[in-house]
């Protein structure tokens, strides 16, 4: 299980710290972990963004593990990012259903629409949620394959074969 | 002496002559000097200790382990990322090693705005001198880029622009290209391996996985700090005190001015946690069809342009152009587009050679005190924005002329030039939240150093004017942002810290 937790500070918590103060105090009390209805809601995103192939990822194991590394205080508000966006997108887009029952091309015509939305906090949101469902597919070993990346050197490459690139006498 | 706070009695009551909070290049060389001259030292330290042997050059691991929030933390309105490390060592155990003495015209720069006189380029040789004898550090060769890094070489000389090789703190180096996640063959000389080692060979002792949560301050002096002992969970476990005659923070640009604030230090200035900055950047992509570049194998920064640079060559736009490599992760959430159309362009990742730009940021944001955690308020200023874009267009350039068929940005509206007449292309882009992926990996200046009280807040010895024996020593106390990478002259500005604590608390009774 690959995370690029980088990645993710590009945007997946940003999107959290971004919900305006009037949400902030309707969330739920701290909670560590996504509900069904949120991994389904980045499932379903898993589909739109990544493409073919998504289906053979299983990726909600890594996202809930990633809850547990933010400030005890964010982690309900990037937890409730999916649902809020499903609700949001029924308003804002509109959507008619959950998100995660929704047509493929309706799915991606409504990240679109966050995406390029002219208000930063939408646009962030849908960054946010695009940039997580990213980088815990290509932090799937799964995928390094179709890019040619080899991965880590331990266990691959013998440092006795290899020349120091920039050595010096001790 | 190490001690774990993973293991400690809970109630632990330590006492020495100074207690440094932070272990990262400022606390750590502070550490050491101390500790040489005969001072009893505890340094504190909130992350782990994390040798070679447990660098496993995997993403997902290594961030959690040496990372704050394990790379997740942002600005609190989601402009930017925020990465800096979180282990013995601080950010040096996740750099790329790069070193650059403290710049002569930003010292002179210093010196007329902030009244640090003692900052000359002449006195502060000696000190380099030394601080780069102890991390060994070395020019590198050209001959040693990897291809990411001499298509930059390229473009830049074809363009007759100023470039160079880094300077390195490393030792026998293998370049795996894994620098970001630690180290796993003890190549780079950072604060962990090297001025730990010194100050704890001379009787320091090391405090890990123990968050300092106040500095205990009475009658104008700092009496000592407390905190928690932290589990394997990262989470409190029990309390910790340690009483002291010296009590220097060195938490970083982030920690520091939380502490103190939450501390309820006195700060005439009214500056702490003001004056952050941060060195936002943004990736630039070449695009090389025919050739296989692999951005991520070798030495990932090796080059850079100077060129734009203000400290360096005088130039306006003040940015330093720098080669960059990024994992498949990471590059998957800078790249525009969705579905099929996204990944057929995503397999062309071994032909991408990627820039990162480090814009010397001119309005800063500020570090304030949340519910239990520092709160950064930073975001990209129009002015800086306006840099920011001149100094894409300069990275894109130099790709093109290295025979990139196309350059993209890391803007979310797929964006990407094959000619220079292409560039008016950003006239269509936003440069704020959440229009293109901002990061930034250095960050200073919230407790900036200068000689007026009224200003600054702490004296050109690193001191809290409010206090006799309180000291800051990191990259807070910067002024102003630098301008290129950092490390160096957190080393630097902390040696004459040092040697102010040596001077002014002498007559403690201490050696």
């Amino acid at each position: 299980m690959m995370l690029s937790r980088r990645a993710l500070a590009l945007g997946a918590v940003a999107a959290a710290a971004a919900i305006p103060r009037s949400l902030h105090a309707a969330l739920p009390p701290p909670v560590a972990s996504f509900g069904p209805a949120d991994l389904d809601v980045l499932d379903a995103l898993k589909g739109v963004v990544y493409g073919p192939g998504a289906e053979a990822l299983d990726i909600r194991p890594a996202l809930q593990e990633t809850l547990g590394f933010l400030d005890a205080d964010k982690q309900p508000v990037l937890a409730s990012l999916p649902s809020t966006f499903d609700k949001l997108s029924r308003v804002l887009v509109p959507t008619w259903g959950a998100y995660a029952g929704l047509a493929p091309a309706t799915q991606a015509a409504a990240l679109v629409d966050w995406l390029e939305s002219p208000l930063p906090f939408r646009r962030q949101v849908g960054q946010a949620l695009r940039q997580l469902v990213l980088a815990h597919c290509y932090g799937n070993e799964a995928t390094w394959a179709q890019l040619d990346y080899p991965g880590p050197w331990l266990g691959r490459v013998p440092l006795a074969a290899h020349p120091l690139r920039f050595g010096e006498p001790s | 002496m190490r001690i774990s706070g993973t293991e400690a009695q809970p109630g632990l009551a330590l006492a020495a002559d100074v207690v440094v909070v932070g272990t990262g290049p400022g606390g750590a060389s502070v550490a050491a000097k101390l500790a040489r001259a005969g001072r009893s030292v505890v340094m504190v330290e909130a992350g782990p200790h994390v040798p070679a042997s447990e660098m496993s050059q995997r993403e997902s691991e290594m961030m959690r382990k040496l990372y704050y929030e394990g790379g997740l933390r942002t600005s609190e309105n989601g402009a930017m990322g925020v990465l800096h490390g979180r282990a013995v060592g601080g950010s040096s155990v996740v750099n790329y090693l790069d070193c650059f003495r403290t710049p002569a015209r930003l010292l002179y720069d210093w010196q007329r705005r902030f009244g640090l006189d003692e900052l000359s380029p002449e006195r502060m040789a000696p000190r380099f001198d030394a601080i780069e004898e102890v991390l060994h550090v070395r020019k590198l060769d050209p001959g040693n880029l990897n291809k990411n890094n001499d298509k930059l070489r390229q473009g830049t000389e074809r363009l007759g622009w100023k470039g160079d090789t880094f300077h390195r703190n490393a030792y026998q180096c293998y370049g795996s290209g894994f620098c970001d996640l630690g180290c796993s063959y003890n190549a780079k000389q950072s604060a962990a391996i090297t001025y730990v080692p010194i100050a704890t060979q001379h009787g320091a002792t090391l405090l890990t996985e123990a968050r300092v949560d106040r500095v205990d301050t009475a009658a104008g002096r700092a009496t000592g700090v407390r905190g928690s002992l932290l589990g394997a969970d990262r989470q409190p476990r029990g309390e910790f005190t340690v009483k002291a005659d010296v009590v220097v923070v060195s938490g970083g640009a982030i920690h520091t001015p939380y502490l103190l604030l939450s501390s309820g230090v006195d700060d005439p200035s009214g500056q702490l946690g003001e004056n952050f900055y941060a060195h936002p950047g943004t990736p630039v992509v070449g695009y090389f069809p025919g050739e296989r570049i692999a951005n991520y194998e070798g030495i990932k920064q090796g080059y850079y342009i100077g060129e734009f640079s203000w400290v360096l060559h005088e130039h306006p736009i003040d940015v330093l152009i720098e080669g960059i490599g990024a994992p498949p992760a990471l590059t998957s959430t800078i790249l525009p587009g969705l579905g099929a159309e996204r990944q057929a362009e995503f397999r062309r990742y071994n032909h991408y050679a990627a820039a990162g730009l480090l814009l010397r940021d001119y309005v800063p944001g500020r570090v304030r005190v949340g519910k239990g955690r520092p709160i950064i308020e930073a975001s990209l200023a129009p002015s800086d924005a306006h840099r920011l874009r001149l100094s894409t267009e300069r990275a894109a350039e130099a790709w093109l002329a290295a025979g990139a068929a196309m350059a993209l940005t890391a803007h979310n509206k797929l964006t990407y030039f094959r000619s220079t007449r292409d560039f008016r292309k950003l006239d269509d882009v936003g440069w704020g939240i959440g229009e293109l992926a901002l990061v930034c990996f250095h960050q200073m200046g919230t407790a900036r150093m200068g000689s007026r009280r009224a200003r600054c807040v702490v004296s050109p010895t690193g001191r809290m004017w409010s206090y006799d024996n309180l000291y800051v020593a990191d990259a807070s106390i910067f002024p102003t942002s630098t301008g290129v990478n950092p490390q160096e002259t957190v080393y630097g500005l902390a040696d004459v810290v040092g040697d102010g604590i040596l001077d002014e608390t002498r007559s403690a009774g201490s050696p």
